[in-house]
């Protein structure tokens, strides 16, 4: 078996600077954030608030209050700065419209449609087509109520935490390139009156 | 400190030496086979059963996806003009949940390029970030030159490359 040192210099002088380059790309490339697959976030003190940034945006999702009175809702608020050059579609696109959803089978619903605000227009020039966009930081707001068809069942009369599961899904592009689609996971714990 | 931090550093060196001197030499990447996927049609296909004779133009793709509506005319043109002197091509979709707008989209624009039904699993195994991703791929499978995004022009380049890959 050969001794790891003489697998290093066996190797010709131009094969090993080629690797040392290659590597040094990549590790160039892991320590870049962009790079990184979107990471689980961490809740803040309080834990209502989100953060975490992907290859394309940083979002800061809210959800409050913590605590559900009986026929009360939620208020998830997503605050969304795309990255430079990066727009993400709206209401109106024939393509992905960035979105809140909630997980399938969620004891929560939307009580009305996610609120947009206002987009702007972008003209993609490859196929000269106009379409709303939003390219500068901007708020989605979901008003969420318990789901009564998926009333929690409990023999127990005190409050219950209920996990509500969420994302933020949007395909985002610049002016070069679309990016695959994303789907950024959001979870809070919330106490559910009885 | 600074002697620990010194240490560390050599230690990291030497680390990413050894792993650089350990990495395979390659000539030529061949392309990943892919399992074999759906075809429109119904039948399974493998990258064997869709190899051209002389060369074969591998695109991943999405209906809705900008680039790939802005591409495609012209890709559907080459294929049109080389598909009888030895080049094949398939289109892989990469998002299953538009699986159902594939047959509308294809007769609308006219596409007869053969498309397969990939997932975000097969994306992921090409580490593909955006689409449309072309890989023109010799007659053995042998990556000749991969190609991201669009911009007017592209088609000029990839048919360059493909009239070589053809051998005209």
């Amino acid at each position: 078996m050969r001794s790891l040192s003489s697998a290093i210099y066996s190797k010709p002088l131009v094969s090993r600077i080629s690797f040392l380059a290659a590597a040094g790309l990549v590790a160039l490339f892991s320590l870049h954030p962009g790079a990184q697959a979107p990471t689980p976030p961490s809740p803040d003190a309080k834990g209502r608030t989100l953060s975490l940034s992907t290859a394309h945006l940083t979002v800061s999702a809210t959800v409050a209050p913590l605590q559900l009175s009986r026929g009360g809702r939620l208020v998830l608020t997503a605050d969304v700065v795309p990255n430079a050059g990066m727009h993400l579609f709206a209401p109106g696109a024939r393509y992905r419209v960035v979105a809140i959803k909630l997980a399938p089978n969620s004891p929560f619903k939307l009580e009305e449609p996610v609120t947009y605000p206002k987009a702007a227009l972008y003209t993609f020039k490859p196929l000269n087509e106009q379409m709303p966009v939003y390219n500068t930081p901007f708020r989605l707001e979901a008003r969420i109520v318990l789901d009564a068809s998926r009333a929690l069942v409990t023999p127990v009369r005190r409050p219950l935490p209920v996990t509500l599961k969420a994302s933020l899904d949007y395909q985002a592009c610049d002016e070069r390139y679309c990016y695959l689609p994303e789907s950024v996971p959001l979870r809070w714990t919330v106490t559910a009156a009885p | 400190m600074s002697g620990r931090q010194g240490g560390l550093k050599t230690a990291l060196y030497i680390l990413f030496v050894a792993v650089l001197a350990l990495q395979p030499v390659t000539a030529a990447e061949s392309f990943k086979p892919f399992k074999k996927l759906k075809a429109l049609d119904g039948s399974q296909q493998s990258l064997g059963d869709v190899l051209g004779p002389k060369a074969t133009l591998v695109v991943f793709f999405f209906p809705t996806c900008p680039y790939c509506n802005a591409a495609f005319p012209e890709v559907q043109k080459i294929y049109d003009r080389y598909r009888g002197q030895g080049l094949s091509m398939v289109w892989i979709n990469v998002l299953p949940d538009e699986e159902k707008l594939i047959a509308p989209w294809r007769a609308q624009h006219g596409y007869t390029a053969p498309v397969l039904l990939g997932n975000r699993s097969v994306a992921n195994d090409y580490k593909l970030r955006m689409t449309p991703t072309h890989f023109l791929l010799d007659a053995k499978g042998a990556v000749l030159s991969t190609h991201a995004g669009y911009s007017a022009g592209d088609e000029k380049s990839l048919e360059r490359d493909i009239q070589q890959a053809l051998g005209q």
